[in-house]
């Protein structure tokens, strides 16, 4: 099992002294889609926002072992706040394919805003089939012109720029370039916010993208060879992902631990029941496995291995099990599971998403079979 | 330069300690941290080091185990660690831990001030501060709720049952700090890279003067659950009933 180092886990004790003192209170904020963006503020002063960035980029060059210790305690509390807490995936992509220049231009808005850029690939007919957009992108002298629709886009009320796929080609076998668009320019607006299920407090809903003139400068990567990179980052938070199911499934069976170690009934203690043992006995063991899994794929990474199948692998279990754990939590606890005071019901909406956002489960079947088959 | 030294004890976290069913604990997997209470006190050196342009040191008594404290408590502030590494630790009374931390101060130059928080959050015995006071002459102020330095004199304000008392003493001296004396901050992350490259000194009984043997032994610790009295107010109004509940409320002491 691998182990965290000292100052790992001091690391994940100063996380662990925010989350008690700071977010468990505001998480009424959250739930009401009110995201409370003070927070955000004050872990970027306690140096929690991008931690793995190299020192000359703002970061502290962690590990990403570490992100995903600090990642899962965000997510025993509170998901929302888990995808943002400490990592930004497209500052990520940046640091592996932007150029020096462009380096210059976008780390310093990093260090001011921790969350500067999200993602911004999904289109209403182009969910899993990443490269079937509509978005385009046109050269106009030394800017592009770039004219669609995004959907689905998560933290469009915190992010300030977003990377976006569009076509820049319609003939070669590549033919999709990323280009990072900054929220306030002329020609973009915000669509509909989505009412959703779970994960309240990031809004999640549609750009709109009117001839919206962005310089060359904006154009992350190779032209024409957009998609190799979109997926390269994917793996990363896609992993995040595997450890929020982790984190929140371990919430949520310590919520149900300790209504079970109170709760009576036909005069005796509920945890006494074997029916209720075998509960307890299956979501402590789903989660282990889970985590062992994240970990290994998080050393690999570390390490400089390839993570792409791992990943997937990782997700797709921790999506499943996170389902099943927090299905099971509720059960455990009945009628009061049913109940948002409880606190139970919010890990049950949240953990569904696991399964979709970054690449379905299905998605993530493809490319683990293709991988044994090959 | 002065010196401001904090004591800090090294505790199990008693989030995850569990009970066996014959009610003794079970500490099979359970971390250690720094005392909650310690925190505060950390804090309040770092702010007198600051007050007495001075520098802050840490200090504890533990076990083996307490080396992992060392970076814990450095990347809280503090510019330096002593750690006395003792197996008679894991044993020690107030009088014992009073003493090799006694031991260990008279080792310090320029101490000017000695920190303590009220109590540990294991034992809350409250027996560290006035007895390092003894053992080294010191002035003690306790239950300590606010400090303020001027120049060569600590202003403390100490809270007692339902009134406040405000003391001057001259440095040097010991202080015992209750919670309130400020509001620790999470350590950042920065700090705690940097903790590793702080001076830690170790010392072994052998370099200290001490009395390290227990007067007061530990026996046994045993978990303690309250049972239900189950009492069911069944007759009567429902003002008859509030008025029977308000009694047992009064009775138990909760109101």
């Amino acid at each position: 099992m691998f182990a965290l180092t000292e100052e790992q886990q001091l690391m994940v004790s100063s996380a662990k002294e925010f989350i008690e003192a700071e977010l468990k209170p505001r998480i009424p904020e959250l739930e009401a889609n009110q995201f409370p963006a003070d927070l955000i503020d004050k872990l970027h002063e306690l140096g929690f926002m991008n931690m793995m960035l190299p020192e000359e980029y703002g970061g502290l060059g962690e590990r990403m072992t570490t992100h995903m210790a600090i990642v899962e305690e965000f997510a025993k509390v509170n998901l929302t706040m888990a995808i943002v807490a400490n990592q930004n995936m497209v500052g990520e992509l940046l640091l592996d394919f932007a150029t020096e220049e462009q380096k210059k231009l976008f780390f310093p808005k990093y260090s001011e805003d921790g969350n500067w850029a999200g993602f911004g690939f999904t289109e209403p007919t182009a969910g899993s089939d990443a490269g079937g957009i509509q978005t385009t992108a046109v050269k106009d002298g030394d800017d592009w012109i770039i004219n669609g629709q995004k959907t689905f886009i998560s933290y469009i009320n915190i992010c300030s720029a977003f990377l976006v796929s569009a076509k820049t080609n319609e003939t070669d076998e590549g033919g999709i370039s990323l280009f990072l668009v900054e929220k306030d320019l002329p020609g973009v607006e915000v669509g509909s916010i989505f009412h959703k299920l779970g994960m309240h407090g990031s809004e999640t809903g549609e750009l709109f993208f009117k001839d919206v003139r962005v310089p060359s400068i904006y154009m992350i990567g190779t032209e024409n060879w957009g998609l190799p990179l979109v997926l390269k980052v994917l793996d990363e938070a896609r992993l995040a992902i595997a450890m929020c199911g982790v984190g929140m499934a371990q919430g949520a069976l310590d919520i149900a631990k300790a209504f079970v170690k109170e709760r009576e009934q036909f005069g005796r203690k509920i945890k006494s029941f074997q029916g209720i043992k075998w509960y307890i006995a299956e979501m402590e063991t789903k989660i282990s496995a889970a985590r062992a899994l994240v970990y290994d794929v998080a050393n690999d990474y570390d390490n400089g291995r390839l993570i792409t199948v791992g990943t997937a692998k990782a997700k797709l279990f921790s999506a499943q099990m996170c389902m099943e754990v927090t299905d099971m939590a509720i059960q455990l606890c009945g009628g009061y599971g049913l109940v948002d005071d409880f606190g139970l019901e919010r890990y049950f909406r949240d953990a569904k998403i696991l399964s979709i956002t970054e690449g379905t489960s299905e998605i993530m079947k493809v490319l683990i079979a293709q991988d044994a088959l090959r | 330069m002065k010196r401001i030294v904090v004591c800090y004890k090294w505790v199990l976290d008693e989030a995850y300690i569990r009970l066996n069913a014959d009610m003794t604990l079970d500490t099979n997997q359970v971390d250690h941290k720094i005392s909650d209470y310690d925190r505060n006190a950390i804090e309040a050196g770092v702010q007198a080091a600051k007050a007495l342009e001075g520098t802050t040191m840490g200090l504890t008594f533990g076990t083996a185990e307490a080396k992992q404290s060392l970076k814990a408590a450095l990347s809280r502030g503090l510019d330096e660690s002593c750690w006395v590494n003792a197996e008679e630790a894991s044993q020690a009374d107030g009088a014992a831990t009073a003493s090799a931390l006694a031991g260990a101060i008279s080792r310090i130059e320029d101490v000017s001030l000695v920190i303590c928080a009220e109590g540990a959050s294991d034992t809350f015995a409250r027996q560290t501060a006035p007895r390092i006071g003894a053992l080294l002459d010191l002035p003690v102020v306790t239950s300590v709720c606010a400090m303020e330095l001027l120049g060569n004199t600590l202003l403390a304000t100490r809270k007692l049952k339902d009134s406040t008392e405000t003391l001057e003493v001259e440095l040097p001296c010991v202080v015992a700090v209750l919670p309130e004396v400020n509001a620790a901050p999470i350590p950042g992350l920065k700090a705690v890279l940097a903790a590793g490259k702080k001076p830690v000194t170790e010392l072994t009984p052998e370099d200290i003067e001490a009395d390290l043997s227990p007067r007061a032994k530990v026996e046994q610790v045993r978990g303690y659950v309250m049972d239900r009295k189950n009492v069911v107010l069944k007759e009567g109004s429902a003002q008859e009933k509030v008025t029977e509940l308000l009694a047992h409320l009064r009775k138990e002491g909760v109101l």
